[in-house]
């Protein structure tokens, strides 16, 4: 660790201070949300300034856990300073409560103190306070360690394998992200709900959502983060090399992904108008209106062709008779729209049905695949049986339709392809006449007769063999003919692979090669056939 | 993905469905998305990327190889990271392990190389090359790849042998000998002037009717070095305490002599009891003489790959090969101790008109008595205790 680069120690400082950020943002969104409940629950509830207070709060909360983590002391001095500092924030937070209505107000309550401290220092609203801070304080705690940890995840590592078995601290950060927005789920649910008759309406709604997609967005940053904390804890403990511009990439890479899946987020539906069997009989209604529009435009054209054909043989239509009775403007009106949906609206409702199924269904896919023991029990239970089987017969429906349009296209294609591309010339004889090929191509047909027979006596040629190579193989397995294998080798060489001219002497040359490989060839290939049981 | 992660998203498919709140679907887009992003992003990563490893098949002792790893990426959605640890074999590594983690952008490519000093001779794997790759969450888990092995074969050391001189009967050959026993007709040195007992057939017709006086040709003096190398690889024929040192100088003395005798442009075969791991039949290992450098590679390359096993005895061998070489051939004898039945053998082997010449590598037990049995049969002797002795060996 000492011989890490001063860049290195320097990313490492830019990532911990950004992770420290996002933390206190999310906390931040996480006492937004409790105080917006408390407002909602308690009408007339005085909020000034508790958000301001809730930001020092964190700030006070990660310092202390730094200082009492970094503090050499013995755990008795520990707990006397965080009763101390429990008292201290109690009165800072007494001091901001009552000090919001005025100092008459505050020094009232003081004076009243000596007459009844219970009854007059912890009230109601100073109480509601407390448990808010006291959660706020606790969140910024956890993240805090959770924080300390990153910061040490190499050394965790190192521990880890000797003491524990290290639970990788992304994971850690994971779950508590997720309690702790799971929780504010919960709170923006009740607060959509009419439970309390004497609560206020629901906040704006662009307010809550607002706070719960910062605390979210902050949570994935936070997380990408810490897991690239992990891993390079991880790769610094296994000694691998990590590429310079690794850090870098990963931001760029990690911010584009999450700008893009906001925006699809987002962008799609929330809300629906319809429910779904309404959405499907609707979906239905559309799909058989286009049906009809096809089949009408189809029939169409086969009328117009059988009118042509009528035609042309002399036979006239018959003309109908003519309703002479002038059209009535009712017959124009446009039919009643009581009860009807207007499009936009049942198309976003298609669209949230087949985006929620979508997601439900890859959810459970995933889920499934995640958990083996769980698919395998479900593939025991009948009903999921008939639904699997159900479902590979569609798909198998499917599939076997779709290659029967391809392959009918692909025909329709090729007969198109051959009526309009003109054939060749077939040669009228179809064997290879070798006076007519040149002493080049005489060459590389007997060398390619030489593979062709070596192959039937049991020589095979391999794929990654080359001509030399293999050369030095058919020498191995003929050792009395090896200079005539070398020298046909040499000759192909020539002319498959240089443009030196190549004479009839050579060929004639090759040919002679070519006649004294034959013999030992056929005789080894008898041979062989001798020895292979028929 | 946790458990929580899922219990999360069905509390919002809950509440989504209970408030008809537009908050809860786009909370659970935004972590559906997350995890089914992340998921689609690394399958299409892992199905997109390619790994090519580039290296010298072959390489010679002492020489550095490179080996270059290839990394290409043919989609259009980059690789955040991916590990890459390469097993490399432990007598050529120059590094402790080869990890290293590296981004690739869409459409972009990377290259690791390292290096690989042939140290030790033999046939090596390099590689596979594990790779993991993974999102940027943490949340659809790591996707583990192999990509196989590559091989590599690290030639024995070659020590130059400048004064080797193997004898040979053959009557023609393509080698000056200095004592001129028999010559070959192939190589014309001169012409001189016929002297009664000269025989008709090195008249040269040509040159007498030029000349108007009868003209004799004078040919050169040749050995023809058609030389089989016997190596012994048996370990019972080894002494314990050194036998891994010693069969390895054997080998090196084997690759010594071939490469000297291809140098000098001659034929040389090798038969050996080692095990070739790439031959699958339990025979004997033998190729016959043959010239050239393409042979002399060829068999570099079984020397590469021998291991010393409980095989043949020698004796065995040199029972199987000498009848299959041709008359004046020379048999090159490398073992690490000679024997009775050896000296038979080999006594045998020159009764059949082979030259034989023993070459003891190693700590020999009692050489004086090999060194002295051998000039009792006229066998030319080397012994060569260490590498460097293999360049004095004239």
């Amino acid at each position: 660790m000492a011989e890490r680069s001063r860049s290195f120690q320097y990313n490492e400082r830019v990532f911990l201070t950004a992770a420290h950020l996002l933390a206190a943002l999310m906390t931040l969104c996480f006492a937004w949300l409790l105080i917006t409940f408390g407002d909602w629950l308690f009408y007339g509830w005085e909020k000034r300034g508790l958000l301001t207070a809730c930001f020092l709060v964190i700030v006070e909360a990660t310092l202390s856990y730094r200082l009492v983590r970094h503090w050499d002391a013995t755990l008795a001095q520990k707990v006397v300073y965080r009763l101390g500092e429990a008292i201290l924030l109690g009165l800072l937070l007494k001091l901001v409560t009552e000090a919001r209505y005025g100092f008459e107000h505050f020094l009232d309550n003081l004076l009243a103190w000596p007459f009844g401290f219970g009854r007059y220092f912890f009230t109601g609203e100073f109480v509601f306070n407390l448990i808010l801070f006291f959660l706020v304080w606790l969140l910024a705690t956890f993240f805090a360690v959770r924080l300390h940890e990153l910061e040490h995840v190499e050394e965790m590592f190192y521990w880890g394998d000797v003491q524990r078995p290290y639970q990788p601290v992304h994971r850690k950060i994971l779950n508590l992200y997720l309690t702790a927005g799971l929780f504010m789920i919960l709170l923006t649910g009740v607060m959509r709900q009419d439970f309390f008759v004497l609560s206020k309406p629901p906040p704006r709604l662009q307010a809550d959502l607002l706070i719960l997609v910062t605390y979210f967005l902050s949570g994935l940053i936070l997380l990408s983060l810490a897991y690239f904390a992990h891993l390079r804890g991880k790769w610094g403990y296994e000694g691998a090399q990590i590429s310079r511009d690794l850090a870098s990439r990963w931001l760029f890479y990690g911010a584009t992904f999450l700008v893009l899946l906001t925006g699809v987020a987002l962008a799609l539906p929330t809300n629906y108008s319809l429910l779904l069997l309404d959405a499907l009989r609707l979906m239905i209604l559309w799909l058989v209106a286009i049906a009809q529009f096809l089949m009408a435009v189809v029939a169409l054209a086969f009328l117009y062709l059988a009118s042509f054909l009528s035609r042309l043989l002399g036979r006239e239509a018959e003309t109908l008779p003519v309703d002479e009775t002038p059209p009535r403007l009712e017959d124009f009106a446009p039919p009643p729209s009581g009860g009807g949906v207007p499009f936009w609206e049942t198309l976003k409702a298609i669209l949230f049905w087949a985006a929620l199924l979508t997601v439900v269904w890859l959810a459970l896919r995933q889920y499934l695949q995640a958990n083996r023991e769980l698919a395998e029990t479900l593939q025991r239970f009948a009903p999921w049986r008939w639904l699997r089987a159900l479902w590979q017969w569609l798909r198998g429906g499917y599939r076997q339709a779709r290659q029967g349009v391809g392959k009918a296209v692909r025909t329709a294609i090729n007969r198109l392809r051959a009526l309009t591309t003109p054939r060749p010339a077939r040669p009228g004889w179809q064997y290879l006449n070798l006076r007519q090929l040149t002493p080049r191509q005489r060459v590389i047909f007997y060398y390619l007769a030489l593979l062709r027979r070596a192959d039937e006596a049991g020589i095979h040629r391999q794929d990654w063999q080359t001509p030399l190579e293999f050369s030095q193989r058919l020498a191995q397995e003929l050792p009395e003919n090896e200079a005539h294998v070398l020298a046909l080798t040499e000759a192909f060489d020539e002319a498959r692979y240089t443009a030196h001219p190549v004479t009839e002497q050579d060929a004639g040359h090759t040919r002679s090669l070519w006649e004294q490989m034959r013999v030992p060839l056929q005789r080894r290939k008898r041979g062989r056939q001798r020895t292979i049981p028929s | 993905m946790t458990a929580q992660y899922w219990f999360l998203l069905l509390v919002l498919v809950i509440v989504a469905a209970t408030v008809r709140g537009s908050f809860a679907f786009t909370v659970l887009y935004l972590l559906l998305g997350a995890y089914l992003f992340g998921r689609l992003w690394l399958s299409y990563s892992r199905k997109k990327i390619s790994v090519r490893r580039v290296l010298q098949p072959y390489a010679f002792w002492g020489e550095e190889v490179t080996v270059r790893l290839e990394f290409r990426n043919h989609g259009l959605v980059p690789v955040p990271w991916i590990q890459a640890q390469e097993s490399m074999p432990v007598n050529l590594a120059t590094t402790r392990e080869m990890k290293r983690v590296l981004a690739i952008g869409p459409r972009g490519h990377q290259a690791l190389t390292y290096q690989l000093r042939a140290r030790k001779r033999g046939y090596y794997q390099v590689g596979p090359l594990f790779t993991l790759m993974g999102d940027i969450l943490g949340l659809a888990g790591a996707e583990v790849g192999e990509i196989g092995a590559d091989r590599l074969t690290v030639y024995p050391r070659i020590v130059p042998m400048p004064y080797l001189t193997l004898p040979s009967r053959s009557p023609q050959g393509t080698l000056r000998h200095t004592q001129p026993i028999f010559e070959d007709p192939t190589r014309v040195r001169g012409k001189r002037d016929y002297i009664p007992g000269d025989s008709l057939r090195r008249v040269d017709w040509k040159a007498t009717a030029i000349s108007g006086r009868l003209q004799v040709k004078q040919f050169e003096p040749s050995i023809a070095l058609e030389v089989a190398l016997c190596l012994n690889l048996n370990q019972g024929e080894y002494p314990s305490q050194y036998r891994i040192d010693t069969t390895e100088l054997a080998i090196v003395a084997a690759a010594s002599v071939a490469n000297r005798v291809v140098a000098q442009r001659q034929a040389v075969g090798l038969a050996t009891n080692g095990l070739d791991p790439l031959e699958t039949s339990e025979a004997m290992l033998f190729i016959p003489p043959r010239k050239g450098r393409g042979h002399l590679i060829r068999i570099l390359e079984v020397l590469a790959r021998l291991q010393a096993v409980e095989g043949y005895p020698l004796v065995t061998v040199l029972n199987a090969v000498s009848p299959r070489l041709s008359w004046g051939a020379t048999l090159v004898v490398i073992a690490g101790q000679a024997d009775e039945a050896l000296f038979d053998e080999l006594f045998q082997a020159r009764r059949r008109g082979q030259n034989v010449v023993l070459m003891l590598v190693g700590r020999v037990v009692n050489i004086q008595e090999s060194q002295r049995r051998a000039e009792h049969f006229g066998i030319p002797f080397y012994a060569v205790q260490e590498e460097d002795d293999l360049t004095a060996c004239r």
